[in-house]
């Protein structure tokens, strides 16, 4: 139960992550695109 | 020591006073276009081309071509060439000989509408220039209903950035340090402020493309292709995305956020380290869909934007966010709470306000143009009273770091100093709150601005300001004296610009004498004229110059004989 708990805990913090590296993206491309 | 520090802070409170965010002419200017401006041409042109500096959106472009009567001659709504992004293309009719007014407003990169019009003949006998009407259109971004728009957009997304590193960051120890205090509320208004950011930034940007379509804000079937068709649009869409990456990842951090623990976990740092990545792309967006994204060199200008933005997101969200806490934590906690997140905040704060200081002065020295632009143009009135405001934030900054901070620090010996303090904390932050978000309401205003026009730099320094009405003006320059006259000083219709000029009292005679004309409240093609010798010393000529009502700069160029020569610079205001 515990193990599943941490489980969770860590494929919440790889989305956030994920969200945090694409926001980074976004921005990137909307850079390039602006030049 | 405190008069160091008080002196320190006063230096700081000059020093926001020229502190300038954004710059001020990276907008689509007019390069070139064919007819050439107050040129002749003997055939009938098939099509007026404009070139701008930047790549115009057709679909935004107003561009009318009237003749002498005010009728349209345009045949078809402009489009792009397809040998350049930058230039419009616009057919017309088939002219006859006569003089015709082209007006053209375009909406920048950025999303600011630029004006300009100019005049051509086509001849050989295109007979006198008349007088035309300027059309009127809604030419601007500064619209109440934007400005809202934007203002909220802007709050609620700094806000919520500053309440999540309050919460993340400068509140969490309290929860292991005041037993029974929380941090629930904080949250809340994170995540109010982030709902409020989540509509307000499409609302700003589908109000903004409609107003510049011509189009209702309800025709969303229409309007919301448009949005992706300017660089704006796309900007403002892509922040949206952003933003919500960033206050989902946010949520899971403050979620997997564990405040009763010292030490964080794994998880938590991991979450943590998305939402600030995300959190940091977030303040990226508005710079570069906006001037600093337009202001070479780029990377300096962007640099310059984020920090302002992040400092300026720190100190507001963290305000509102102390101003939370203290309203939610039982009474029995209320001064604990606030002995340990004060101090802890007044650091951040300190650091924020002196980055987003030294930025807004960066920015400064790198785009302003003149020093005068400040006070001649709305852009630079609105900036001062932005200034001004922040400045009144810092000074009830400055008491609350002076006296408030450590008087909580104190507490901790003697309890009796930590209640008045806490009453005192709650009206400095909220009149610190209400005058940082004007000052933010400042900075929407500014950001939707038209330009100044690029003839105000290059026109420099004013030697004198005229008008409205007849003008008698002297100024002395290099030793000489120069008595102006303009008479009767009206847009639109002839008149006599004069200049009397004299050395010692005495005449100065075979002078070479030209004045330039330059439009300042929008871009428009430059006449020159030169002043013949009317009588001794005296120069002049009648010329319908001011075709329109505004603010002209009139450069007024004096070779006098064997002499050096100079220039003076008026601006004149001209009304119908």
């Amino acid at each position: 139960m515990r193990g599943q708990a941490t489980a969770i805990r860590l494929a919440a913090a790889c989305l956030a992550l994920a969200a945090g590296i694409a926001a980074v993206v976004i921005v990137v491309l909307l850079i390039q695109d602006a030049i | 020591m405190r008069f160091r520090r008080t002196a320190i802070l006063g230096l700081a409170a000059v020093a926001v006073a020229v502190a300038l965010p954004a710059a001020a002419f990276a907008h689509a200017a007019l390069v070139r276009a064919t007819p050439s401006a107050s040129g002749l041409v003997n055939t009938p042109p098939r099509q007026v081309t404009l070139q701008f500096t930047e790549p115009v959106e057709p679909r935004f472009a107003i561009v009318s071509v009237t003749d002498a009567n005010g009728d349209q001659k345009t045949a078809k709504a402009p489009r792009r060439s397809p040998a350049d992004r930058n230039t419009l293309v616009v057919p017309l009719e088939r002219l006859a000989h006569g003089w015709y007014l082209v007006y053209w407003r375009v909406i920048s990169v950025d999303g600011h509408p630029v004006r300009g019009a100019f005049t051509f003949a086509v001849g050989p006998n295109p007979g006198p220039a008349p007088q035309f009407v300027i059309p009127s259109t809604s030419e601007t971004a500064a619209t109440p209903k934007l400005i809202a728009a934007r203002w909220a957009a802007l709050v609620s997304l700094m806000a919520a950035i500053g309440l999540f590193v309050l919460r993340i960051a400068v509140a969490r120890p309290l929860v292991t340090r005041v037993a029974g205090s929380r941090l629930r509320r904080v949250t809340l208004a994170f995540g109010i402020a982030s709902a409020v950011a989540l509509v307000a930034i499409p609302v700003y940007f589908l109000l903004a493309t409609s107003e510049f379509a011509l189009r209702s804000f309800w025709d969303f079937g229409d309007v919301f292709p448009l949005v992706r068709a300017s660089a704006f649009g796309r900007g403002w869409l892509d922040l949206e995305l952003v933003f919500a990456l960033f206050a989902g990842a946010a949520a899971i951090a403050i979620w997997l956020d564990r405040p009763e623990r010292r030490a964080r976990s794994v998880a938590a740092l991991i979450a943590l380290g998305g939402a600030l990545a995300a959190a940091g792309a977030t303040l990226l967006v508005p710079g570069t869909s906006g001037h600093p994204g337009q202001t070479a060199p780029r990377g300096l200008s962007l640099a310059f934007d984020w920090f302002h933005l992040a400092s300026g997101s720190i100190w507001v969200g963290g305000l509102i966010g102390l101003l939370v806490l203290a309203a939610s934590q039982p009474a029995a906690q209320r001064v604990a709470a606030l002995v340990v997140c004060v101090p802890r905040f007044s650091n951040v704060a300190l650091a924020s306000v002196l980055v987003l200081i030294a930025s807004g002065i960066g920015s400064a020295i790198k785009q302003l143009p003149t020093l005068a632009t400040l006070w001649e143009t709305s852009y630079g009135q609105t900036l001062l009273v932005k200034i001004g405001l922040l400045a009144a934030a810092l000074l009830l900054a400055a008491v609350n770091l002076l006296r408030t901070t450590p008087r909580f620090r104190a507490s901790d010996l003697r309890p009796e100093l930590g209640p008045p303090a806490a009453s005192l904390l709650r009206k400095l932050v909220g009149g610190e709150v209400l005058l940082v978000v004007g000052a933010v309401l400042g900075a929407a205003v500014l950001t939707s601005l038209a330009p100044p026009s690029k003839a105000l730099a290059s026109i420099g320094h004013a030697n004198a300001r005229v008008g409205p009405g007849r003008v008698d003006s002297v100024v002395q320059k290099n030793g000489y004296r120069l008595a102006f006259r303009v008479t009767p000083n009206r847009a639109a219709v002839p008149n006599s610009f004069e200049v009397g000029v004299t050395r010692n009292g005495r005449a100065v005679r075979g002078a070479d004498v030209t004045v330039n004309f330059a439009m300042l409240d929008m871009s428009m093609g430059e006449q020159e004229y030169r002043l013949p010798e009317r009588s001794p010393g005296r120069y002049g000529r009648a010329e319908p110059a001011l075709v329109m009502v505004g603010h002209w700069g009139l450069e007024f160029r004096v070779a006098p004989r064997g002499g050096s020569p100079f220039t003076v610079v008026l601006v004149d205001k001209a009304n119908g």
